[in-house]
């Protein structure tokens, strides 16, 4: 056995574990979407080509749920971008306290998703619900406003749920950016003359940008799949208004017994999914490859 | 040498037990242990009680009760899982209501008939054998019944003279004037209207008494009827007329009865086991304030219609004890222990002779009306797609409720995607 057979006999186990548990079943989940497959019929499958994928986009509700999606992807994960900065920017300095700080800005991610829904739910209640007693002291309401019976009420708190949540774990990710950048490197520009804006714009923000670029890319897939605070908060409603895609997925998958339609649905999600993070591979690799090579001149 | 006798051996082996595997749908000779996929066992552990009482008369049949999680949802999916796999461990279970169908449709359970026949249904109530049938055949054998029903404050009934109201619309006037003698800050009605299967039961309940219908007998879909429109629209306008809490769009039945505990609420339309909890003060304000009544009707009702919950047993098609499993299904569905689970659980008994039956009444005398209320109540729309059904009503509902789309919109659009339901 030469060397090199040898490593490949090394990483076999994990290859054949990877294809069990990762390649089979999305493979699996691609098939079963050319197939009417439902609880109700039995174990028979009829190939239908391309008929789910047809039914889907010609659905008012799949595009309801993609919109939604997108939209609560794009301003949760743009909002927690921002708002990790800040707060890692507030943690990163030196001053007293500054420990406490960082325990408690990561507490809401400390909290699992499901409890933290449900206090959002106590949160917003139309009738002891403490923001609408705060905000009727402040004079800003004069009635109790039933946040989750209206769509856009709905769509706010799911997404003020989801930052706050969040934002913490960006805020980490952008902590440890920030305590590997030297500080040689920000103490020549300022005797350069460059101003802290400067400074920020040009070298601190540069040298994140790997790792925002992970933290940006597991919140878009993580934000993309959102399923549970909608559990825990509207369930979707009122009306379809914060159906997400995975929840429509798992609502025909599981509780309708959709299998062929909901694996339509689970392929789609997962091909934005894919594509979203090859995206960012290119971005993450040229910025590796840019070190090394910094590194290399 | 040594290899031939492996062999042998092997052959041996396998020939046992393929002969062992031969006789599936005989009963087995001695004991047996059966599984029973339940419920999670209640504060006072009644199945565990019933087991035992079962094996003084059947002592070589063993019960193994394997709990099932806690939400109807996530029960169904962990029965799903394991029987679509052919697993035969799984002996009986406990099914909801809802489920006949698309289990019946779906070939995983065995019909019951030769166990469950005629003869034996007479003392069920008539809208639990209803829901156990699908396609001629029976499948399950009901073993605890549900109905809604409508709460309403006695004391302030009393207090201004009002009757209980027997339509909607004397409802929401009583409410109105009893809120306005007390001064403000009460709501008339509230129910469990948030997207899912409780609004379902609502609003199917609105529909049937007003004489309307979501599913045909014969299958055709008739959500879109003018009944059906008639009381959406007095729903929805009771609801922009804050005769109902502007957020019970998200409201499950625990925030209904919250607000109905709190003392918020004239009225409202919740589960029997809801009872039992208004009456403890810990975390009750209208202790001994509550009176229970059958639901109230529309105007073009003849009466008010309850949709029934509860449960029952199906057989799994892949049990090798079906025999000795429908002596334990037939003893579970039998007085002995139904009576137990009303009086230890309030559960609401599948049989009729339970309801004059005097320990029952003497420790839950509201369960004298029930009768009434069973003589009409009614099963779900029954279809083998049911969770899309359901889906697309409380979805419809929500939007008319909401202002996003007219009543008679909301039910056309419902009978276009009920339609396509299946296809």
């Amino acid at each position: 056995m030469t060397k090199r057979q040898f490593g490949y006999l090394l990483i076999s186990p994990t290859i054949i574990m990877f294809g069990l548990f990762a390649v089979y079943p999305v493979v699996r989940t691609l098939y079963l979407s050319f197939f009417e497959y439902r609880l109700q019929f039995g174990e028979t499958m009829t190939f239908v080509g391309l008929k789910h994928y047809v039914n889907m986009l010609t659905n008012e509700r799949f595009w309801n749920a993609f919109g939604f999606t997108m939209a609560f992807t794009a301003l949760t994960v743009g909002f927690e971008v921002l708002l990790g900065l800040a707060f890692a920017q507030a943690m990163n300095k030196d001053y007293p306290g500054r420990g406490l700080l960082r325990v408690v800005v990561l507490i809401p991610w400390a909290i699992p998703t499901i409890v933290s829904g449900f206090m959002w739910k106590f949160m917003v209640h139309d009738q002891y619900g403490v923001i609408n007693q705060m905000l009727r002291s402040v004079g800003l309401i004069r009635d109790y406003v039933p946040w989750l019976s209206r769509d856009i009420g709905a769509k706010a708190i799911l997404i003020l749920a989801d930052i706050w949540k969040t934002a913490p774990y960006v805020s980490l990710m952008v902590l440890a950016g920030l305590q590997g950048i030297p500080r040689s490197l920000l103490e020549a520009a300022d005797i350069d003359g460059a101003g802290p804006i400067v400074r920020y714009f040009r070298i601190t923000l540069p040298l994140l940008k790997p790792v925002l670029a992970t933290a940006v890319l597991f919140r878009l897939i993580q934000s993309f799949k959102v399923y549970t605070v909608i559990v825990a908060l509207t369930n979707g409603g009122p009306g379809n208004a914060t159906e997400s895609l995975t929840l429509y997925t798992l609502r025909t998958y599981f509780d309708a017994g959709n299998y062929g339609y909901g694996s339509a649905l689970a392929s789609f999600t997962m091909i934005v999914t894919c594509g979203i993070a090859v995206c960012f591979l290119d971005v993450i690799r040229d910025k590796v490859e840019a070190g090394r090579k910094g590194r290399a001149r | 040498m040594k290899f031939k006798l492996c062999l042998a051996m092997i052959l041996i082996s396998m020939v046992f037990s393929v002969n062992a595997m031969g006789g599936k749908d005989k009963a087995p000779e001695g004991p047996v242990t059966l599984n029973w996929y339940a419920h999670a066992a209640t504060l006072s552990n009644t199945q565990s009680e019933i087991v035992a009482e079962f094996n003084r008369s059947y002592p070589d049949i063993r019960v193994n009760v394997v709990e099932l999680p806690e939400a109807t949802s996530d029960k169904l999916q962990a029965l799903l899982i394991a029987l679509r796999s052919g697993d035969s461990s799984i002996d009986f279970f406990n099914a909801d209501v809802t489920w006949t169908a698309t289990f019946a449709s779906s070939g995983l359970i065995e019909p019951l008939d030769e166990y469950f026949p005629v003869s034996k249904r007479a003392d069920f109530l008539p809208g639990t054998i209803e829901a156990a049938s699908y396609g001629g055949k029976i499948w399950g054998i009901p073993f605890r019944t549900d109905a809604g029903v409508l709460y309403y404050r006695s004391d302030l009934l009393k207090k201004y003279g009002k009757a209980v109201p027997s339509t909607y619309d004397e409802l929401f006037k009583t409410a109105e004037e009893i809120n306005a003698k007390e001064g403000g800050g009460m709501y008339a009605l509230v129910g469990s209207l948030a997207n899912g299967e409780g609004l379902t039961c609502n609003a199917v309940e609105w529909f049937y008494s007003n004489g309307g219908a979501v599913i045909a007998p014969n299958g055709a879909i008739v959500i879109d009827s003018a009944q059906n429109a008639q009381i959406l629209e007095a729903m929805v306008s009771a609801y922009q007329k804050k005769l109902m809490p502007e957020g019970v769009l998200s409201y499950g039945s625990g925030d209904a009865r919250a607000s109905m505990f709190q003392g918020k609420q004239v009225f409202m339309r919740a589960w029997p086991k809801a009872y039992a909890m208004s009456q403890d003060p810990k975390n009750s304000t209208v202790v001994g304030k509550l009176g229970v009544a059958p639901l109230p009707r529309g105007p073009q009702g003849r009466q008010g219609i309850s949709v029934l919950g509860g449960w029952q047993l199906f057989l799994n098609k892949n049990s090798r004890n079906k025999a000795a499993a429908a002596k334990f299904m037939e003893f579970y569905a039998g007085e002995y222990a139904q009576k137990l689970h009303a009086l230890k659980d309030t559960f609401l008994p599948a049989r009729k002779s339970l309801y004059s039956d005097k320990d029952i009444l003497s420790a839950y005398p509201f369960y004298g009306m029930f009768l009434d209320v069973f003589k009409t109540a009614a099963p779900r729309p029954q279809s083998p797609f049911y969770a899309e059904i359901s889906g697309i009503l409380s979805t419809e509902v929500q939007n008319a409720m909401k202002g996003s789309k007219t009543a008679a919109r909301a039910l056309a659009d419902a009978q276009a995607a009920m339609e396509k339901v299946g296809r």
